[in-house]
């Protein structure tokens, strides 16, 4: 057994690699001899079913062109096979394709994803876990500029002013500010121009559960918080609706520049073991 | 495994030039030209003017050369039958015809693998990092180290950093 892998490896030095054609078979050539008698041995063993390592067989770059068939997920689960796969497994190469089929026909981009430095492995996994927070921050409500409508349940009055319920123009927008207001765009038909002022409310129970969690205008009905497929916000009550504007050409990406998705406990816990470690979501230059 | 292939009906015609690839085993194997010519590797020899009446193929044993040289006949039959049939019928043909090809045991998958990259067979090395592709998809870390018989060198707070990092493909 020993020594079928070491006489595997050795022929896999042999061979000429892609890009080497002509010049490994003139290589090659003096080598012919030794090389005949070993490719009689290799092909004597036909037949053993015993698969090998096929980084260590065939070298980086056609593990590179194996790794690179497989989806996302099973790739990251490859990472852990060992230190060797991960570091093909890692490569920006595969991610950055992976990205861009990610970030394909999503509403916005997160702002953790784009910094510079990072990644495309990194950039990846980012954009899963952001993608899946239901939890709205004050850089999303920030960053996205937001569609106001009224819901069918709304008394006729607002509903008669809301000019995509009568078809007669686009929908209203809406702006949050860093400040804690909030605005309209001039002309506005429901904007009353008084002082608006918005809260994002969280509460938490225990090891960093969310037990409520919504966002509130002035003194009116608290809209719950949702996100759609397309990593879309979703703000709603039952007489109004907000939705965020896709705006994923954004440079630098939106939304908070840090990862959220941890439970607060389980965040801290994190940084501190990154610090340690001094690696991981960045890639080494 | 004749010592010269049997020309089968191949839709370039019998008067078209031949090659004969030697293999590592010293066998010989007459080819049609453009069934050579699928090996960018070979393709290249000829441009540089390599063009002897035999081409040695020193990293190749006979009996993988004889599968690579199936697998070049019949695509070079089955690009001429796309030209002339259209697409969409011979792409579910090649699609039927790889699959069954491909159908073979592991060490032969590892040596072709290595042929059709020592011969620069853009398709071939597509098809065969596929198979090996979908050995590993789907498949959990320990899984896959019994199946190449990999030796986990990572330490346990590595392998959980890790986990950590991408808990998403670990749900």
């Amino acid at each position: 057994m020993e020594g079928t892998v070491m006489k595997r490896e050795m022929s896999v030095a042999d061979y000429g690699g892609l890009n080497g054609g002509g010049r490994a078979m003139e290589r090659n050539e003096k080598r012919g001899k030794r090389l005949r008698e070993e490719q009689h041995e290799e092909v004597e063993r036909e037949g053993s079913e015993l698969l090998q390592d096929p980084l260590v067989v065939f070298g980086s770059d056609i593990m590179l062109m194996i790794l690179s068939r497989l989806d996302a997920r099973s790739l990251a689960v490859s990472l852990l096979v060992s230190r060797g796969w991960h570091s093909v497994a890692s490569s920006n190469s595969i991610w950055s394709s992976k990205c861009k089929e990610l970030w394909q026909g999503k509403a916005h981009i997160p702002r953790l994803s784009q910094v510079q430095g990072i990644s495309k492995l990194a950039a990846y996994s980012f954009s899963v876990m952001d993608g899946k927070r239901n939890r709205i921050m004050k850089e999303d409500l920030c960053d996205h500029v937001w569609e106001f409508r009224f819901k069918k349940e709304a008394p006729e009055y607002w509903r008669n002013l809301d000019p995509s319920w009568k078809g007669t123009g686009p929908p209203m927008h809406r702006y949050f500010h860093p400040n804690g207001t909030q605005t309209a765009d001039p002309g506005d038909p429901v904007w009353g121009g008084h002082e608006c002022s918005y809260s994002v409310v969280t509460s938490f129970v225990g090891e960093g559960r969310i037990r409520e969690h919504y966002v509130r205008i002035n003194r009116w009905p608290q809209m719950s918080v949702s996100r759609k497929q397309d990593w879309s916000w979703e703000l709603a009550n039952h007489l109004f609706c907000y939705t965020s504007i896709p705006d994923p050409e954004k440079e630098g990406g939106t939304g908070p520049l840090l990862p959220v998705w941890y439970s607060k406990t389980d965040f801290s816990g994190h940084c501190s073991t990154r610090r340690k470690t001094g690696e991981g979501f960045v890639s080494k230059p | 495994m004749a010592s010269s292939s049997s020309s089968l009906p191949s839709p370039s015609s019998s008067s078209s030039k031949k090659f004969i690839l030697r293999s590592s085993d010293g066998k010989h194997f007459e080819v049609d030209e453009a069934v050579a010519l699928q090996s960018e590797m070979i393709k290249q020899m000829v441009e540089d003017g390599f063009g002897g009446d035999v081409i040695p193929l020193l990293n190749v044993s006979s009996i993988v050369l004889s599968k690579v040289i199936d697998y070049c006949k019949k695509h070079v039959e089955l690009d001429f039958k796309k030209k002339m049939d259209g697409d969409n019928e011979a792409h579910e043909e090649i699609k039927n015809w790889d699959s069954e090809y491909i159908n073979v045991g592991v060490d032969e998958l590892y040596h072709l693998i290595m042929a059709a990259n020592y011969l620069h067979i853009k398709g071939l090395l597509d098809l065969t990092c596929q198979k090996v592709a979908d050995i590993i998809k789907g498949k959990q870390p320990e899984q896959i180290r019994k199946i190449f018989n990999i030796e986990n060198d990572f330490t346990p707070e590595e392998e959980q950093e890790i986990r950590k990092e991408h808990s998403w493909a670990f749900e």
